[in-house]
């Protein structure tokens, strides 16, 4: 162990009843001063590793050494002694709390039995100014965006003079403008003394933000080296274990005839009565081609989905080969087009369900063969059907009776496509369908996407993720204030002029 | 006129009970449990109050029984609830039911009377007389002379109840509980405790109110003698968000108007009907709150 180690965490095992191994003597060391990621993918342990270190989970063997000093961390609260912090994935805000009250909670100053924000303030203020956070104090949390809740994540830490900050999947919820922003403000953090430590699947930002790097695969240490001359292809292969293809092979398209089209979709936005959600948007896409719709979440690409899917009503008509489908019933609609929604658990699946459940449904009423004309469900058929999206997209569980809950994101998100995937329709809607997801399921989840596109399908995909947007796009629409701002072939654009459009510059079609 | 001073007269205590126990079950409604059970612990008190005073021959010893009664319910709750996990509204039906039945069968058994027990062992809470107040013709008399815990009730328990809910790093961290109980543990603090310290205020506060219904309003016990009083009491923390003033509010009508039914009674009117009028009165006012919120609500919108 050399000089600058910080904290050790040595030959931690971590073994959940009765025999699945989720850590498998780990061994990691952290630097003081250093940005350290870990990345790994679904299930390889990082998570569990981190936990362990923040006093979550008690290992079964192995200890952790701070500047060479034994140390026993069985809680929380214990870790933020040894000043050490983490910022969960899910926040742990009040949303009917104002920031501050939020920061102190715990930890509230008191005068004469009162509570006194007031003589936080101060504290609170130098942090915000060394740091350069712009939060207001006073406003509650629901009325402050997801990026600014995430500061406000960091600001506890750092008003509980939190020395290490552990940050798990930070970047999952934000923008791509508001990663380079948090990104910023880690360096910033890291400049004054701080380590970080930054867990992650998203290869990009690991490689840029890192110092050093650790790869975890299947609850075992792969190695860590120092953030240099290293790409992307070795972090994906030290991760799945073979070599992952980083882009996906796809063929020229071959666009046929016009198969959906929107014509002037218009929707009024609900609370605002002057914003529209969606403005004019029309577009068409032919079968055997790919329209990727970029923008900044809340520009009016989720409502689009919703549009098409009749799921909220919007002015305007849709079109499917030449019929209008505007007055149609979402379940009218299902029968003709595929989607896969950007909420797995809310919208895709019933998490209480089984797996079985959740891949039969829509199939119940559009497919014959599980079903008979009285719509009383074919057992047989129904597992038959299940065990086919189990076995046909890759889905690791103990059998189709499992709950869908307890599967892990990717998986659920494999059964959801693959029910939508074995529709027999010839237009798909995929709304963020590897948000969230390891390399592995995205590789899989994105050529499957393609070969939809190779049997002359219309595709139409909604992401936050331009890398993902590039990969898969034949033709690509930006949207911002809900409007189409621009519409071009993959080939004639770049991710930095998409990056423009999407921020509402450059582009002479939107306005304000 | 005299009429009216009878009826406001009456009226103050007859809030009591019932905003005890609201304000009792707006701990446990910030806490975010679904606590019902005020009933139980107002008839429960009401009950061993006046055993305990029946036994000694005192008031405080009854409003010791009283509180200790309440308390015990509440433990039972809080075992239930917290520690075997079972679902607060079933367990907070169950202890009502068996509260009803238990006191009406120990009153039966121990003192051998049906309906209700009255008897010159059992001693009310001293009534105060407040000096000067006293004098101040009309507002005296409405003012003057109640049982010692109305006092305590109005001028201490209700603004300490909103300074510790909303003031002090207690209620901070309750409400909290209340909105996301993971938050709370996540800062190193036991929601299970906080939720715990909730149920033991209630009973607390039950307790008192309890022992105010059968020691300081009247001087005896009847079978379901909190006839409701728990349940609405309820209600009202529900529609009024836990806001401790609106709480007091409503309590005072719930207390005027069964004042004023006490006193229809004299003139004929069955006292089912007059009954009714505390609870309907409550009912409009939670109506008439909750439209004028929502009306606020679509204001603010535009």
């Amino acid at each position: 162990m050399d000089q600058k180690t910080y904290i050790q965490m040595k030959d931690i095992v971590k073994v959940y009843p009765p025999d699945k191994i989720a850590l498998n003597k780990v061994s990691v060391e952290i630097d003081a001063g250093e940005i350290h990621s870990i990345i790994g993918e679904n299930g390889a342990g990082k998570s569990t590793l981190m936990k362990v270190l923040f006093g979550l989970e008690k290992a079964n063997e192995g200890g952790i050494f701070m500047e060479g000093d034994k140390v026993n961390i069985s809680t929380p609260q214990e870790a933020v002694k040894m000043g050490i912090g983490m910022v969960h994935q899910e926040f742990m805000l009040i949303s009917e709390y104002t920031v501050i009250e939020n920061i102190v909670l715990g930890d509230e100053p008191v005068r004469k039995g009162l509570l006194n924000l007031n003589a936080s303030r101060v504290k609170l203020e130098k942090i915000m100014q060394d740091f350069k956070f712009d939060i207001p104090l006073d406003a509650k949390i629901k009325d402050i965006s997801i990026a600014a809740q995430q500061k406000v994540e960091i600001v506890k830490l750092l008003f509980r003079d939190v020395n290490t900050l552990i940050l798990d999947e930070p970047t999952a919820v934000l923008a791509p403008q508001e990663t380079d922003e948090l990104f910023v403000l880690l360096r910033r953090i890291k400049s004054q003394g701080k380590t970080i430590i930054f867990i992650s699947h998203k290869l990009n930002e690991v490689l840029e933000i890192s110092d050093r790097i650790t790869v975890m695969r299947q609850g075992q240490h792969i190695w860590t080296k120092d953030n240099e001359n290293l790409t992307k292809a070795d972090l994906a292969n030290a991760m799945v274990g073979r070599s992952v293809m980083m882009t996906v092979d796809k063929k020229p398209a071959v666009p046929g005839e016009v198969i959906l089209k929107a014509d002037n979709l218009t929707m009024q936005n609900v609370n605002v009565s002057h914003k529209k959600d969606l403005d004019q948007v029309s577009f068409e896409i032919h079968s055997g081609e790919i329209l990727g719709v970029a923008g900044v979440e809340g520009n009016g690409q989720y409502e689009l989905v919703q549009a098409i899917m009749g799921l909220a009503g919007a002015e305007g008509s849709i079109y499917i080969d030449s019929q209008d489908i505007s007055g149609l019933s979402v379940k009218e609609r299902r029968k003709l087009i595929a989607y896969v929604p950007q909420d797995r658990k809310r919208s895709g699946s019933s998490q209480e369900e089984s797996i079985l459940m959740n891949a039969i449904m829509t199939h119940h009423y559009v497919n014959d063969a599980i079903s008979n004309k009285w719509g009383i469900l074919k057992g047989r058929q129904c597992r038959e059907m299940a065990n086919r999206v189990i076995e046909g997209y890759q889905v690791s569980c103990q059998g189709a009776d499992m709950n869908i809950g307890s599967l892990s994101g990717g998986n659920q998100q494999k059964v959801i496509v693959g029910r939508e995937f074995e529709l027999d329709s010839r237009i798909l809607v995929v709304d963020q369908p590897v948000r969230g997801l390891d390399v592995g399921s995205i590789e899989y989840i994105h050529r499957r996407i393609v070969e939809k596109r190779d049997n002359g399908e219309a595709v139409l995909l909604a992401s936050a993720d331009l890398d993902e947007l590039f990969n898969l796009s034949d033709r690509i629409i930006v949207m911002y204030n809900g409007k189409i701002v621009m519409e071009k072939n993959i080939e004639d654009t770049t991710k930095e002029e998409v990056g423009a459009y999407m921020l509402g510059a450059g582009g002479e079609k939107g306005e304000d | 006129m005299n009429l009216i001073i009878e009826i406001l007269k009456s009226a103050l205590p007859a809030s009591i009970p019932i905003l005890l126990a609201a304000l009792g079950g707006l701990f446990t409604w910030h806490a975010n449990i679904f606590n019902i059970s005020m009933e139980g612990m107002l008839l429960t008190s009401a009950f061993t109050s006046v055993v305990g005073s029946y036994l000694f021959e005192s008031w405080w010893i009854g409003l010791l029984f009283g509180v200790a009664g309440s308390l015990a319910v509440s433990l039972l709750f809080a075992f239930f609830v917290l520690k075997m996990k079972t679902g607060e509204f079933i367990t907070g039906i169950a202890i009502n039911t068996f509260v009803a039945g238990a006191t009406t069968y120990y009153l039966r058994q121990l003192f051998d009377v049906k309906g209700s027990l009255m008897d010159p062992r059992i001693v009310a809470l001293p009534k105060w007389n407040i000096p000067i107040v006293k004098d101040i013709p009309v507002i005296g008399s409405i003012i003057n002379g109640h049982a010692f815990p109305l006092y305590l009730t109005f001028f201490i328990i209700v603004p300490l109840v909103y300074v510790i809910i909303y003031k002090t790093p207690f209620g901070l961290r309750l409400r909290a509980c209340g909105y996301d109980a993971k938050v709370i543990d996540s800062v190193g603090i036991k929601a299970e405790r906080l939720k715990f310290i909730s149920i033991m205020i209630c009973g607390a506060l039950c307790g008192v109110g309890g022992t105010f219904l059968s020691l300081g309003i009247m001087r005896m016990f009847t079978e379901n003698m909190s006839n409701g009083r728990g349940w609405i009491s309820l209600a009202i923390i529900i529609l009024s968000l836990g806001n401790p003033v609106k709480v007091f509010a409503i309590c005072i009508i719930f207390g005027i108007t069964e004042g004023l039914g006490l006193t229809l009674q004299q003139v004929n009117i069955p006292n089912q009907i007059t009954d009714m009028l505390p609870y309907l009165a409550v009912l409009a006012a939670l109506y008439i709150n909750s439209r004028q919120s929502k009306k606020k609500e679509l204001k603010v919108k535009n």
